[in-house]
Parts: C-alpha cells; sequence; structure tokens
C-alpha cells in the first residue's frame, strides 16, 4: 500500500490550485481506502479473487498528456458516435457527438455533479480508489423525450506504454425521462504492460428511460481491471445489459442495480472467456426496493487452460414489495481440467409477494453434442468451435445494435480458434 | 459397399455384438430386428465410430477400406451417415450455418468446389420441401425446442442434403405419428437408387410396410439368427421373437 500512499501524497502536491472541496474529497476517499484496505479470503463476496497483486502493485498514474498518434480504426464500432478517452482524458477532436447530449469534464462535472462523487459506506476499496486517484472524470447527460438516433460507442484507451501504471475513469451518464440510447462503454488497451484499471460508472435512468447498455473489457494480458457499475433505475424505466470481457489478467467487476421506482425492468447479460491462468470474478447484486418490477440475469463463462472464474449473483426482493418477478442464470463451459468456476448464486427474499428463480450449471464441452456434429463430417475442432461459438451466441444475440454483436462475434471467434487449436 | 466380418464388440468392455455378419451392396435396404438390448444400436454406433465403442474383434469394411481406426468424421466424409435415434438439441447452433458447414466439409472431401451461403439457400429451401419443413427452420438452432416429428424429419432433411453413400436409420420411425411417419418414409424412398444403401433399424414391422427392404434380419444377443423378406417381419410381428431364441 505504501505505493498508493506515495502515489497519492505525489497527486495531491501535483495538483495546487484544484478546489478544496474536491482534495477534501480526494483526502476522506482516501483515508477510507487505507481504514478498509483490500479485499481478503474473509471477505465473503470476495474471497474468491486474490488481491495481493494489487497490495504491492507499484502504481503510477497514467501519463494522461502522453498521447502518440492512435489507430482507432480497430475499436470503433461503425454505426455509433464516438466519445474517445486517451490514458483517461476526453479528447473532443476525435470525438464524434449526437445531438441532445450534453458533456462535461474536469471541475465543470465535479462542480455540477458533486454528490456523485461521495462514497458512502457501502462502497468498496476499489471506488474509494478511484475518487482519490480520478482525473477529469466524464459526464453525459441525456436529455428528456429524445431518442438518440445512434449508438454511442465511449472508447477508453490506454496507450502509455509505460509499466505499471494505472488509471481511474469515472463515468456519470443522466438518462433523462422518457430518452432511449444505446451505450457501449469499452476498455481497449494499446499496451501489454501491467496495467491496473479502476473505473467506476454511475447510470441513472429517470422515468420511463430506455437504455442498451453494453461493456467490453478487452485486450491486455497483464491488465487488472477492476471496476463498479451502478444503475439507478426510475418509475418504469428499462435497462438491457450485456457484459463482455476477455485477455486480462484479473477482472473483478461489480454492478449493482437500485430499483428505486415501480415498475422498472433490468435484464442483465454476459459472457466472460478467460484463458491461460486469467481470472474474471462477476459480483452482481440486485436491489428489488420497488413493485412491479422484473429482472432477468444470464451470465455466461468459458474457460480454459488454468483460468478460473467467479460467479456471484444476489437478488435482494426486500419487504413490502409486491409483484416482483426475478430469474438468475449461470450458465459456465469449462474447456479444461486446470480451470475452476466457484459460482454462488443467491436470492434473499423478505417479501411474499414474488415469482424467482435461479440457477447455476457448470460442464464441458457435452460428448453427445460433439459426436452429433462429427457425425456430419465436421472435425473435432470445427465441431468444438461451433458448439462453444453456440454457447456464446446466446448471449451475443441479445445485444440489438448489429455492429456490436458482429464486433463481439469476431473476438470471440477469434479467441476460440487459439482456445480450441 | 459394407462388409461385416464376425464382429465382436460392445460398449465401456462390455461384449454387445458376438460374432456378427452382415454384407449390404449398393441399392440395398437391409432391416435388423430385434428386442432392446439385441444391439441393434450399439451395431449403428460401432459403424459410425461412437467414442466408447470398441471393436475387440473381426472386420468392418466400407467400399474395400477398412473403418476401425477412421475418426467419426472420415466416416461420415466417406459417405456414412446415420440418422439418430435421439437427435441430439444443440444451443445456439444455427441449422442452416451448420449444415452448409458439413456440406461444405463434405464437397471439400470430394474435391469439389464449396457452396456459397445464396446456393445453399436454394439447395435447402429445395430439400426443406420434400420432408414437408417450413422455412422458420432455417433460423433456428439445432433440433432447440423441435417436437419429436421434427427432429426426426431434421435427420431426413441432413441426409437428403449430404448424400451419403450408406444411411443407417436407427428407429426412424419411433415416436413417429402415422403422417410422419410417411414423410419420412417418402424422403427416403426417394432418395433410394442403385448406388445408395440403407440400414434401417426398428422394432416394429410397421416402417417397413412404407419403404420395402430387400433383406429382414433378426438380431438376437447381438448375433443375426435369421434373415428373410418382408413374410419373416410379418410372422415377428404375430410371434414376436421368442420362437427364434436358442
Amino acid at each position: 500500500m505504501i505505493h498508493f500512499q506515495q502515489e497519492f501524497d505525489r497527486l495531491i502536491s501535483s495538483l495546487p490550485t484544484e478546489k478544496s472541496a474536491m482534495q477534501k474529497l480526494r483526502k476522506d476517499a482516501f483515508n477510507d481506502f487505507l481504514q478498509i484496505g483490500l479485499p481478503t479470503k474473509k471477505w465473503e463476496d470476495w474471497r474468491f479473487t486474490d488481491f495481493s497483486s494489487i497490495e504491492d502493485f507499484p502504481s503510477k498514474i497514467v501519463d494522461s498528456n502522453q498521447r502518440d498518434a492512435v489507430d482507432l480504426s480497430l475499436n470503433k464500432i461503425s454505426g455509433a458516435y464516438h466519445i474517445i478517452s486517451i490514458n483517461g482524458l476526453f479528447q473532443s477532436s476525435l470525438s464524434s457527438l449526437p445531438k441532445h447530449i450534453t458533456i462535461k469534464t474536469g471541475d465543470e462535472f465535479f462542480d455540477s455533479h458533486h454528490s456523485v462523487f461521495i462514497n458512502n459506506k457501502d462502497s468498496n476499496p476499489f471506488e474509494f480508489l478511484n475518487t482519490s486517484f480520478m482525473r477529469s472524470g466524464l459526464s453525459i447527460n441525456i436529455n428528456e423525450n429524445v431518442i438518440i438516433d445512434k449508438p454511442i460507442q465511449i472508447i477508453n484507451i490506454i496507450t502509455d506504454s509505460a509499466t505499471s501504471k494505472m488509471i481511474h475513469p469515472r463515468l456519470f451518464i443522466e438518462s433523462g425521462k422518457n430518452s432511449d440510447a444505446t451505450i457501449i462503454e469499452h476498455y481497449y488497451s494499446m499496451t501489454d504492460n501491467e496495467f491496473l484499471h479502476n473505473p467506476v460508472s454511475q447510470i441513472n435512468l429517470n422515468k420511463n428511460a430506455v437504455m442498451k447498455f453494453v461493456r467490453i473489457v478487452e485486450n491486455n494480458r497483464q491488465l487488472k481491471h477492476i471496476g463498479k457499475s451502478q444503475f439507478d433505475l426510475k418509475q418504469d424505466s428499462q435497462l438491457q445489459y450485456v457484459s463482455f470481457s476477455c485477455e486480462s489478467n484479473l477482472i473483478r467487476h461489480d454492478v449493482a442495480i437500485d430499483f428505486n421506482g415501480d415498475g422498472a425492468t433490468a435484464s442483465l447479460n454476459g459472457l466472460s472467456i478467460s484463458e491461460n491462468d486469467e481470472h474474471q470474478d462477476q459480483n452482481i447484486i440486485l436491489n428489488h426496493l420497488n413493485n412491479f418490477c422484473n429482472s432477468d440475469q444470464s451470465f455466461k463463462n468459458i474457460l480454459s487452460d488454468s483460468s478460473s472464474g467467479v460467479f456471484n449473483g444476489k437478488v435482494i426482493v426486500h419487504k413490502g414489495t409486491r409483484q416482483t418477478d426475478a430469474n438468475q442464470s449461470n450458465k459456465n463451459l469449462v474447456l479444461s481440467p486446470s480451470s475452476l468456476m466457484n459460482a454462488n448464486p443467491q436470492l434473499e427474499i423478505y417479501s411474499e409477494d414474488v415469482k424467482c428463480s435461479h440457477g447455476s450449471t457448470t460442464g464441458q464441452i457435452s460428448p453427445e453434442e460433439l459426436f452429433y456434429l462429427r457425425s456430419r463430417g465436421l472435425n473435432k475442432k470445427k465441431a468444438m468451435e461451433l458448439i462453444v461459438e453456440g454457447f456464446a451466441a446466446d448471449i451475443i444475440e441479445l445485444i440489438q445494435f448489429k455492429e456490436a454483436r458482429e464486433y463481439i462475434s469476431n473476438r470471440v471467434s477469434a479467441i476460440l480458434g487459439r482456445v480450441l487449436a | 459397399m459394407l462388409t461385416i466380418k464376425n464382429l465382436h464388440a460392445g460398449v465401456n468392455g462390455k461384449a454387445i455384438l458376438n460374432g456378427l455378419n452382415l454384407t449390404i451392396n449398393p441399392g440395398e435396404l437391409h432391416a435388423i430386428m430385434g428386442r432392446n438390448g439385441s444391439g441393434k444400436s450399439t451395431l449403428a454406433n460401432i459403424i459410425t465410430g461412437r467414442d466408447d465403442y470398441e471393436i475387440f474383434s473381426g472386420d468392418i469394411e466400407f467400399n474395400g477400406k477398412n473403418i476401425h481406426e477412421m475418426s467419426p468424421e472420415e466416416r461420415a466424409l466417406e459417405g456414412i451417415f446415420m440418422s439418430f435415434q435421439y437427435p441430439v438439441v444443440i444451443p445456439g447452433v444455427n441449422n442452416t450455418y451448420f449444415l452448409r458447414a458439413a456440406l461444405n466439409a463434405q464437397l471439400k472431401h470430394n474435391n469439389q468446389d464449396e457452396v456459397n451461403a445464396a446456393d445453399f439457400m436454394i439447395l435447402i429451401r429445395e430439400k426443406l420441401k420434400l420432408v414437408n419443413m417450413d422455412e422458420t427452420y432455417l433460423s433456428r438452432a439445432v433440433n432447440d425446442g423441435f417436437s419429436g416429428g421434427e427432429k426426426k424429419r431434421n435427420e431426413i432433411l441432413q441426409m437428403l442434403t449430404l448424400q451419403p453413400k450408406l444411411s443407417i436409420l436407427d428407429e426412424t420411425d419411433s415416436g413417429l405419428d402415422i403422417d410422419a411417419l410417411k414423410i419420412v418414409a417418402k424422403g427416403v424412398n426417394n432418395f433410394r437408387n442403385a448406388n445408395r444403401s440403407f440400414i434401417a433399424i426398428t422394432h416394429y414391422q410397421r416402417l417397413l410396410e412404407y419403404m420395402e427392404p430387400d433383406h429382414i434380419h433378426i438380431l438376437i444377443d447381438g448375433k443375426i439368427v435369421k434373415s428373410g423378406n418382408m413374410k419373416l417381419a410379418q410372422e415377428i410381428e404375430k410371434k414376436g421373437y421368442s420362437w427364434l431364441e436358442t
């Protein structure tokens, strides 16, 4: 932790002109971080992931000014607007923005949304860490009563090629009432060096807003990605969320959904692929705090080599709520005898007027399916590819935006091509 | 086309076929009848090369080639096809994509040009009509949500598309109502010609009324104990199998 302390002191002294309220926010958050420390094996919701590599991480904040010419053609999903952030700084000149949204960064963001940054007692250490070290941040306000005509892809690219850097992106989206938008939150690394990625996102859906949300983390074998996404759903709002993550040394992602109004619905889905000795930990908490809310979860892991995974999903139906319908499914496909999956689907129900289901399965490729395809003349590798792609397709097909679907399908095919070789 | 000599085989070390002999010439349809456990499905699995099934002794030759060491896909590419007794559901794998991939594997094996997506659609639509299936089939996953009859018709559709030399119909009639049975039988009958051979495994004489076999064999305890023509099937229907047991 000494490295974090040193870097924090350096940050504070490098920002002499920062407003005192902001500096207080950072200092309070950093004190909270030091006080609770990193998660240990004794923390119930964290115990399957080893954070000791973070403890000793020789962290240095990313150099935001380092900006070589960046080729974005590989990451831009066509048919979308693009909001580009390089090494943590929003790049206005590289971005294309739709009408009906307002973007704020830096002081402008902090001043107008101060309450967003106040961590509460439930915050995890990495949220405190984010508030301590975050830089400009990015807030997106979507107007009321508008349909954004094309999806908005927010590309967070790291180009800083120095080793042992860290970055703390902060995203805030306020989706106006009756608005309809698709957001792709995309984390992509151009370097292969060890990196700590610590994003925190807060997304508010106001009354009757519709949001289709895609989250992608990819492309750095040495990446440690520890992120939190908080969704606040007001009355009759609809969230459709699909995540895809791969090619990272360590991923821990927390998703928390609060149903803060009657009649809100959330569909939460995710696909994680792990290779080598990678580890991915997905932690979901859904708080059913109001009536007539539906949630549907489907998370899948594909594990190869000696990789490992965790699915921790909790649905809490609070006392006095009526007509909750909550379903949770977790399916894991293990491609190697040395990979390991920990699955822990949980329901906590304090109301009587509910319909809930949950289930989790972990298994290998079915020999019956494999034989069936081979008996039609497909070789073993091709047959396995079809089966695993089919397993993944259930999740990918939930993405309505065709180009995003194709982007992810291509990534999956490329990974399976080498994993099943 | 297929020559089986003194075949001893089984599953997980357990002997099920005990000295089976069978010769099938091009253009012939052979029916194999027998009780549950007599070894009918084991024979189908041995010919198609399913894992866990092993040959202890004897020979299986297909078009002059010994197939013992061939993988299931090599056997398929040589022209062996099985219509599964219980077709497997493969979630997320699209029928059209799968079947075109299988056909292209076959074409490639035969040094022929692969078929592109557009031409395949024309071809598959023709075949769908032959088994009375509608076009929603094309966008569905393999056997996913299919009724029993649809699954069996899908097997026949795959056979008509892949054009195998030897087709093994493993209890293709079981679980079918009479209308579905007629569709399946019609599909098979239209596909029959002087170069294509069939093994129809069945419990019931009913199937054989719709697709006339050239030979009927009765399998008991892993051996063919009697061979004959339709009269033999009718006798079995009346008297059962016990009169053939020693």
